[in-house]
């Protein structure tokens, strides 16, 4: 193995690991808030994707994709929220099992209107293609672009939390939802923003996935599933653990799909299971 | 201006305030009194549309057994049992919980900076609570104002609650056992303060089982017995000259 794959590899890695992140900081967001396991999440991406695809198949801009897959997946986060979830708030088994059914019903209707054939964007106007070549080296840029992309939404989404109001009221929510609505704040819609806020990066990721990543109506439920093993090891309701926990498993997926194709979701299962063993709460989860 | 009649409060598994009447006049500090258990923390929930306890507003069973009233709690004339919390906050009062609930992952500044209510509004009398003016107030927490409020000493904690509290800009402050847990030169400081904020025309409430303390902070006693019921009230001083309701219904 030479340095040049090894680089590859880890940038691979690193940018499947963008993408996750970008799902499971919305999906640890909404639960550290209203103790929802979101599946809903996952119908978002898939939205967000096929959004974008077909954005860019009729403008042939890749950002017009972007901004359409974040708008729509926005609109359909926004429905589900005023519209059923509020409808059932703090009761948990109606709450998960309508999560669940948004995800089933938005994954067939995909099925329905775009068949079951894989699909991707074409080479879009606006994202960067073609390679970078370094002397030797020689990588994708639209990789390097996701890359890029994440850590500004990330970098962004931690100054949100830590130096605005609006990210303080969402932290104490996290730390006590009762005593921050008798402080006068409305968690409702607290809770409305942050729902179509995650919608909104899920969406993104799937318009920006679709660009990487092969596109089924079933993408969607499985890069929750990724998501959701990210979420459990970085710790439920924390941000800083959905980006180390994003990490690890983007540059675990890649390598192993390299190495040791035939244990692929064994060898993201067991770095969760250890971590559910030695550290329930996740790596930066609170204890309760 | 804090009007609580006939309350009836309870759990799925309890019922536990059968009937509670209960007044806080305006610019005036009631004290609740009451044994574990008896009641104190859920009327407070009640009160500030914190649920459980459900509150039987409208049971036909209940009305026929009371009399025809329904459970009511108003507050300048506003009908809180109708509102949200964060409504109820908006109407002017601001609550000290039990336990005192500080968010632990914020700073001292945030826990105070993320309120609502009338934080920009004021509360019309006095003047406005802000940051600087509640770090004055409590010059400790401007000493403690980056640190993570989970680092806070339990005194420190109390005192953020109320402050958090202030800057909500209330009319009636409630407070549900400010001095549990409280070193007594802790306490000494906490009932200076609070009777600093009632010669401000504050109004308040406070749920405690220190006798002693709330005798010292209140203009009126009342004190919830068993079956759910109010066994006493009345002023303050009749309890220093006869303290036998105390052990009536305290067991002191
Ligand atoms: N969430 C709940 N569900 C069921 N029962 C409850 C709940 N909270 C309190 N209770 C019961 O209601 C009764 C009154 O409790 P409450 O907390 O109001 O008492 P309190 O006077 O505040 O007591 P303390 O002085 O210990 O704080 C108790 O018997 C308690 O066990
Ligand atoms: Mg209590």
């Amino acid at each position: 193995m030479n340095a040049t794959f090894l680089v590859q590899l880890v940038l691979n890695g690193l940018s499947f690991g963008a993408l996750l992140f970008l799902m499971a900081s919305g999906f640890t967001l909404i639960f550290g808030l209203m103790r929802i396991s979101n599946l809903a999440h996952g119908a978002f991406y898939v939205v967000g994707a096929y959004v974008a695809v077909v954005t860019v198949a009729a403008t042939g801009n890749f950002w017009a994709g972007l901004v359409a897959g974040g708008a729509v997946a926005a609109a359909v986060g926004l429905l589900v929220e005023r519209g059923l979830l509020r409808r059932v708030r703090n009761r948990e088994m109606p709450e998960v099992l309508i999560t669940v059914g948004v995800l089933f019903v938005l994954t067939d209707v995909v099925l329905a209107i775009f068949g079951g054939d894989a699909r991707s964007v074409n080479a879009a106007s606006g994202a960067p293609s073609g390679a970078l070549v370094v002397g030797d080296f020689a990588y994708p840029q639209y990789r390097l672009f996701i890359i890029g992309v994440t850590v500004v939404i990330g970098l962004l989404l931690f100054a949100l939390q830590r130096y605005t109001r609006i990210g303080a009221i969402v932290r104490a929510g996290v730390d006590d939802r009762e005593m921050t609505s008798a402080m006068g704040i409305d968690i409702d819609r607290v809770f409305t923003y942050v729902f179509v806020f995650g919608a909104v990066l899920a969406g993104a990721a799937g318009a920006i996935g679709s660009g990487l990543l092969s596109l089924t109506p079933f993408s969607g439920t499985e890069i929750l599933l990724f998501a959701m093993v990210v979420v459990i090891i970085g710790g439920l309701g924390s941000v800083g653990g959905a980006a180390v926990g994003a990490i690890l498993i983007g540059l675990i997926d890649t390598v192993a799909k390299v190495y040791v194709p035939e244990l692929s979701y064994f060898t993201i299962f067991a770095p969760m299971a250890l971590v559910l063993v030695l550290r329930p709460q996740g790596l930066f989860g609170r204890t309760a | 201006m804090l009007t609580v009649e006939n309350l009836h409060a309870g759990y799925e598994t309890a019922r536990v305030l059968e009937g509670i009447s209960l007044t806080v006049e305006d610019g005036e500090s009631v004290a609740l009194l009451g044994r574990n258990g008896m009641g104190k923390t859920t009327l407070v929930r009640a009160v500030c549309g914190l649920r459980p306890p459900t509150v039987t507003a409208d049971s036909a069973a209940v009305d026929a057994a009371s009399g025809g009233t329904r459970s009511r709690v108003t507050f300048a004339d506003t009908d809180l049992l109708a509102l949200p919390p964060h409504e109820i906050t908006g109407t002017g009062i601001g609550l000290v919980p039990q336990g005192r609930r500080v968010f632990g992952s914020l700073t001292v500044e945030e826990n105070l900076g993320m309120v609502g209510g009338r934080r920009k509004k004021g509360n019309g009398k006095t003047q406005r609570w802000t940051i600087p003016r509640v770090f004055e107030f409590f010059p400790r927490l401007e000493e403690r104002a980056r640190a993570m409020a989970r680092t806070l000493s339990g005194g420190e904690q109390q005192m953020l609650a109320i402050a958090r509290a202030l800057m909500t800009n209330p009319e009636l402050l409630i407070m549900d056992e400010p001095s549990e847990g409280l070193a007594p030169t802790v306490l000494e400081v906490i009932r200076e303060r609070l009777t600093q904020l009632r010669n401000t025309g504050l109004s308040v409430l406070v749920a405690e089982q220190n006798v002693d303390f709330a005798l010292a902070i209140s203009d009126r006693v009342f004190i919830l017995g068993e079956h759910g019921s109010m066994a006493w009230s009345g002023p303050s001083e009749t309890l220093h000259d006869d303290p036998e309701p105390l052990h009536q219904h305290l067991g002191l």
